[in-house]
């Protein structure tokens, strides 16, 4: 022990003057240190960074023989033609319904379900509650859509019919352009909602009992003690949460919304990556493809930098 | 406690009345479909046509289930998919982990630029075309390295662990240091045992996004001998409901597969994560609160 820290402080004495030294010292202390660190660098470098160089690919015409060294640099050719392409209008309107469905609808939802949790009462019946809510963020989406599929089938769905009798004619909610924002959102409230819950419940353990107990003193009713005491509680992680959804705006749940499109609804239905997914994977315009997602990915970055810049403005905490 | 309370309005009881009965609600509507699927699968095909069935089954008839034990493509999707799984969720979490405890480490040089490296990534990605050229070009497609390598270190899960390292006292990693530990020992022996609930929260949502993951095998493997299960549900939901899909893939079937047996793979492919589910769902609310503390 004693020897080594007098090793070092010879080595010390002997080098003081470099920087780059002190460096090495630090490096060979440390050592292990860095050998843990090497798999999830590496992993950053190569599975993140490596497809942002590679966005390149959006600005030549690529072909897959030649590489993104030998393919041929385009600029901005596929960018243009995306703005022109008739899709594009419609593609961003299916997106913005979608998004608006999402942050109008589905957005409110997990904030009040978790102020309702948190007035119950009897603990056993809360947990449970939280167990049973919890449990449909666990299903993959192909089960949802698969389940979606059978009750809501044209030939013997369960629905179909119940529906049918509502409406006064046959519904079909899987191909009708006209339920498709209402289907998807339907499924990610079953499916989120619940488990959206969790962020503002962890919230609200951090909340000081004697608050609630200092306002009944002073005569607050259950609604005051919420609005005034349990809401500004989890007003920090409401704002993140809503930083973090503008970011995603455009990143309409893809793995979804790719399950129940069908050529009868693909009008409604396109979204970016969606359509991402179509260029490229099985038309093979690989750099057109790629162009629409960096378009996607830019606008994505501007949201959410544009919504923290404002959240920081108006005195809120931002996410970075 | 009891003191406390003494006085409640009407009102306030009302209130309390109908949160705990429209939070049931909200239970059973949650719950329903589950009880639909399992009670459909569980139903004999002429109840499932004239629907004599809700949330319970009428008649039990095991035909569904029969058929699926013997069919070998399914039974192989299914160890796929646990194989796909367990070693995905080991590397994810041995990699996440193991970057967490050094990125907390505030002696570590080129700390800040690394946290903000990882941070970026969350606001910006490359998108799945040059992500899906990458993997090509390293030859991982038709691999299971493509499911396990490209989405193995969730940037979100990273942070949350990190924020539960930094928050464990420095003093028990000194005493370590005394004793002789290296960083390894010190992240083996004294963090690791000290986040378990931490660990199991984030190796149950690794592990569900590997069982889960249905668009990745579609871009990556083709091979339908490496299907998971979900191609394999996805397609005969698409098959018993008139749609399109790869028959090749489930044919030993031999036939259009009937309603009851699409509901009996989704039981089949939700049955893991259900059995986990209640040993792992007390650790959520401990294992996110981590989360909720900014750090």
């Amino acid at each position: 022990m004693s020897g080594k820290k007098k090793k070092e402080a010879t080595i010390i004495a002997g080098n003081n003057a470099g920087g780059m030294t002190k460096v090495m010292i630090r490096f060979r202390k440390d050592w292990l240190l860095y050998l843990m660190l090497l798999p999830g660098l590496l992993y950053f470098l190569i599975f993140k960074y490596g497809p942002m160089l590679g966005l390149i690919t959006a600005f030549q015409d690529y072909n897959a023989m030649l590489g993104w060294f030998g393919s041929k640099f385009v600029g901005l050719k596929h960018f243009k033609r995306f703005f022109m392409d008739p899709k594009f209008f419609q593609i961003f309107r299916n997106t913005l319904v979608l998004a608006f469905f999402n942050i109008v609808v589905y957005f409110p939802l997990p904030i009040i379900l978790a102020l309702l949790i948190n007035e119950l009462k009897f603990r056993k019946y809360k947990n449970l509650v939280q167990s049973v809510l919890y449990l449909p963020h666990f299903i993959s989406w192909v089960v949802v859509a698969g389940i979606c599929t059978t009750l809501f089938s044209a030939e013997n769905g369960a629905l179909t019919e119940a529906l049918g009798g509502l409406f006064g004619r046959e519904v079909r909610v899987l191909s009708e352009s006209s339920f498709f924002p209402g289907l998807i959102t339907g499924q990610v409230i079953w499916k989120e909602c619940g488990w959206g819950t969790i962020i503002f419940l962890a919230a609200l353990t951090g909340v000081d009992m004697q608050l609630y107990e200092a306002a009944k003193v002073d005569g607050a009713n259950r609604w005051q003690q919420m609005w005034n005491i349990t809401l500004p509680a989890i007003k920090a992680t409401i704002i993140t949460l809503l930083i973090l959804r503008m970011g995603s705006f455009l990143n309409t749940g893809f793995e979804q919304i790719f399950l129940m499109l069908n050529s009868m609804n693909r009008d409604v239905g396109e979204v970016f990556d969606t359509y991402v997914y179509q260029t490229a994977m099985t038309n093979g315009k690989i750099s057109y493809g790629s162009a629409i997602g960096l378009f996607k990915s830019v606008v994505c970055l501007v949201l959410v930098m544009g919504t923290n810049h404002i959240a920081k403005k108006s005195g809120e905490e931002g996410v970075y | 406690m009891k003191q406390k309370k003494i006085k409640q309005s009407a009102a306030s009881r009302v209130f309390d009345a109908a949160n705990v009965l429209l939070l049931g609600g909200v239970s059973l509507i949650c719950l329903v479909p589950f009880l639909y699927v399992i009670s459909a699968s569980l139903s004999p095909l002429s109840d499932i046509l004239s629907r004599k069935f809700f949330i319970y089954p009428k008649h039990i008839d095991l035909t569904a289930y029969k058929y699926l034990l013997t069919s070998n493509t399914l039974l192989k999707a299914m160890g796929n998919s646990v194989i796909i799984t367990a070693v995905g969720t080991f590397l994810s979490m041995t990699v996440t982990v193991m970057t967490a405890y050094v990125l907390s480490k505030p002696q570590l040089m080129g700390r800040r630029v690394l946290n903000a490296m990882v941070v970026f990534t969350m606001l910006f990605s490359g998108g799945m075309i040059p992500t899906y050229l990458v993997v090509s070009g390293m030859k991982l497609t038709d691999t299971w390295w493509s499911l396990w390598l490209p989405g193995c270190v969730s940037a979100y899960n990273m942070i949350l662990i990190r924020t539960s390292i930094s928050s464990l006292p420095s003093e028990l990693e000194e005493a370590a240091v005394i004793d002789g530990c290296n960083h390894f020992q010190c992240f083996y022996k004294i963090v690791l045992p000290l986040i378990k609930p931490t660990l199991a929260t984030f190796a149950l949502f690794y592990a569900v996004g590997y069982w889960n993951d249905y668009f990745n095998s579609v871009l990556y493997i083709n091979d339908s001998t490496k299907y998971p299960i979900q191609i394999w549900l996805r397609n005969i939901v698409m098959l018993s409901s008139g749609g399109f899909a790869d028959a090749s893939s489930v044919s030993d079937l031999g036939y259009v597969p009937p309603q009851n047996i699409s509901y009996a793979v989704i039981v089949f492919a939700t049955m893991p994560i259900l059995c986990m589910y209640p040993f792992v769902q007390k650790f959520f609310t401990k294992g996110m609160m981590v989360g909720s503390v900014k750090g």
